[in-house]
């Protein structure tokens, strides 16, 4: 009995078995029958990335070109920005709103504006820009300053030496002239005093005077796209400023200056611009002449001090026998100045440069 | 006892009579598509085949292949589908040149240059890219071609047009008079057959204008690219599958049977005889068993 149950038993799992394998069997061939059905295909993908071309121009100046606080000449007489450096020598004083205007005086000057360009931009380019000034001059004629005289007899009146020393001018005049005789009752005598000559010696006028000379320059100092500075007397007897802007701006402002992508532009030789208001001028036929123009200049603008628009106003006059000019009466009569036109009229210099880089398509 | 085991072996013959059937439908399949079928569209390209085959019943939406035809390049004729341009064929994973390291300006003179060998954009740049879908097969396949547009970082938006112009002249995204903004590229789609031996051909155009009045942002884009990849990534899919719908194809060749028409009821039913026919077999032992024992 125990020998025919173990031997159904054996039948039984060798049944099972064979059951189990055909049933493992079958999926699998069902696997491959379902895959035998499936289609051909093909896919392909084309595919590309780009990034932005870099920029990156970036433009600074060191510091302004004109400060309201300057060094004292030990200290190079340059600007400050520091109020309480001790070595100013030369500060603007508050307007009456407070703020402060850039000033120029006889020994100031600067020489750390400088232009600074960094970037490799990826794209070609341009620098294109402009520089407008305005700056003053001295024309070269005598000045004067008319003062109150205590002429009151015409013998006192005849007394005076110089035909030509002697004006007349009443403050309800709006011209001035020479007297053709004394006249006295209410009015009142002015001596025109020569205070800066710049006269040639024979009489006729001389060089204008420029007091504030500007250089451009490499920044090591060598001429900029071959521009040569004016130097000695030439410098201040002609309007630098203008020298210097017509170069900038035949070289920016007309065409510009390319560069190719790839470019370090830190390389690129932007100009350095320096000024200066000599506190004497080495000249030895000058004998001190703009020393005193210089001192007319400042006495000039301290008679208007606390007037923020100030200008120099001038007005034709005729009438002045032997000595044709200009009339500048600002305060009254007393203490006005006679001469040419300081033109332009206004002891104001102006700078104003433009610098753009701009991606050339 | 006796019942169980009946039961299993009844098991085991269905099992049997199944495994009989598959194994036979296979191996007709197999018999048949392990012989090589000149009709038959390759998953892969093949050794190059010459061809002089012209097909003058392209059909609307495709052109046919000739010998030298314009944009084809230098391509073999390899069989099946291809996806190329003029300068290469296109796998799973291709990169193409929709942009370029280098752009020229319109006097010819190269003004925009990459400094490290990565294809860039930049204002004033543009291009335009050609691929090709060509059928070297002998049968009707159908076709997808899509396009998709990716931009990172997410948040700039590109001043980017882009346009794609299909071989019947008609665009797919923008038009002759101008383009549309770059993430209208990912809505190109184009589906159509490909009779054998034809070929479709689609443009992409993509520009950044140089003036569009917003200098500031082109600029600000510039800087921010000094420290910052800003990327436009495009990716073209072409998807080609056999026309099962085409019985007799170009050339009165038929299409290959990429599935079966065989008559599996026939086999079904056989089977279910078959099970029957070893189910009465079983019972009829049975009755004998039990006669026996009484």
């Amino acid at each position: 009995m125990n020998n025919l149950k173990t031997k159904k038993e054996l039948k039984k799992n060798k049944s099972m078995r064979l059951a189990s394998g055909l049933l493992v069997v079958t999926l699998l061939t069902t696997a491959i029958v379902s895959g035998t059905f499936a289609k051909y295909t093909t896919t392909a993908v084309g595919e590309n990335t780009a990034r932005v071309a870099k920029w990156g121009v970036v433009m600074t100046a060191d510091n302004n070109i004109f400060g309201t606080d300057y060094k004292d000449a030990a200290n190079g007489n340059t600007i400050t920005t520091d109020v309480t450096d001790n070595s100013i020598s030369v500060s603007a004083l508050a307007n009456s709103d407070k703020t402060r205007d850039n000033v120029l005086a006889p020994g100031t000057k600067n020489d750390t504006f400088n232009l600074n360009l960094t970037g490799t931009p990826e794209v070609d380019g341009v620098i294109t820009g402009e520089l407008k000034t305005q700056n003053f001059r001295i024309r070269g004629d005598k000045y004067f300053q008319m003062k109150k005289t205590s002429i009151s007899t015409e013998a006192e009146y005849k007394a005076y030496s110089g035909e030509y020393d002697l004006y007349v001018l009443r403050d309800s005049d709006s011209y001035y002239a020479k007297t053709n005789g004394y006249t006295k009752d209410g009015d009142v005598f002015y001596e025109a005093v020569e205070i800066a000559n710049l006269e040639k010696s024979d009489g006729n006028a001389g060089p204008d005077y420029y007091p504030i000379t500007f250089k451009m320059t490499n920044q090591d100092g060598t001429d900029w796209n071959g521009f040569t500075n004016p130097t000695g007397a030439s410098a201040y007897q002609q309007d630098t400023l203008e020298l210097i802007a017509n170069k900038f701006n035949a070289v920016y402002k007309t065409s510009g200056v390319n560069f190719e992508s790839g470019t370090d532009l830190s390389q690129a030789a932007l100009p350095k611009i320096t000024w200066e208001w000599a506190f004497t001028h080495d000249d030895s036929t000058t004998n001190g002449k703009y020393d005193k123009v210089d001192t007319m200049i400042g006495n000039v603008m301290a008679a208007n001090r606390g007037d923020t628009d100030f200008d120099v106003n001038c007005f034709a006059s005729t009438g002045f026998n032997g000595m044709q000019g200009e009339f500048m009466k600002e305060k009254g009569l007393d203490g006005a100045y006679l001469g040419k036109p300081f033109g332009p009229s206004s002891f104001k210099v102006m700078f104003n440069l433009n610098l753009t880089i701009t991606q050339r398509d | 006892m006796q019942n169980r085991k009946g039961k299993i072996w009844l098991l085991v013959c269905v099992l049997f009579i199944c495994v009989a059937i598959t194994v036979s439908v296979i191996g007709n399949h197999l018999i048949y598509i392990s012989q090589i079928e000149k009709e038959a569209i390759s998953l892969f390209p093949s050794v190059a085949v010459e061809s002089d085959e012209t097909n003058d019943e392209g059909g609307s939406s495709s052109i046919a292949i000739t010998n030298n035809a314009n944009g084809v390049g230098t391509q073999q004729n390899t069989e099946g589908i291809e996806t190329f341009d003029n300068k290469q064929t296109w796998s799973t994973e291709t990169d193409v040149e929709i942009f370029k390291l280098t752009y020229t300006n319109d006097d010819g003179k190269v003004s925009v240059v990459s400094s490290n060998g990565e294809e860039v954009i930049a204002p004033g740049t543009e291009n335009e890219y050609t691929f090709h879908i060509k059928n070297n097969g002998s049968t009707t396949v159908k076709y997808q071609m899509t396009c998709e547009v990716l931009t990172s970082p997410s948040d700039v938006d590109f001043p980017v047009n882009i346009a794609m112009k299909s071989y019947t002249g008609d665009y797919l995204l923008g038009s002759d008079q101008g383009m549309e903004r770059l993430a209208k590229g990912s809505f190109i789609r184009d589906e159509a057959s490909l009779y054998a031996k034809n070929y479709a051909y689609y443009t992409l155009f993509w520009e950044w204008p140089f003036e569009q009045g917003d200098d500031d942002f082109d600029t600000y884009l510039g800087n921010r690219a000094v420290d910052e990849d800003l990327t436009v990534t495009v990716v073209i899919r072409t998807y080609a599958w056999s026309d099962e719908n085409s019985q007799i194809a170009d050339g009165g060749l038929r299409n290959p049977n990429t599935g079966d028409t065989t008559n599996v009821m026939y086999y079904l039913m056989l089977g279910g005889i078959a099970v029957v026919l070893v189910a009465c077999i079983i019972w009829k032992k049975k009755k004998d068993g039990e006669h026996d024992e009484e």
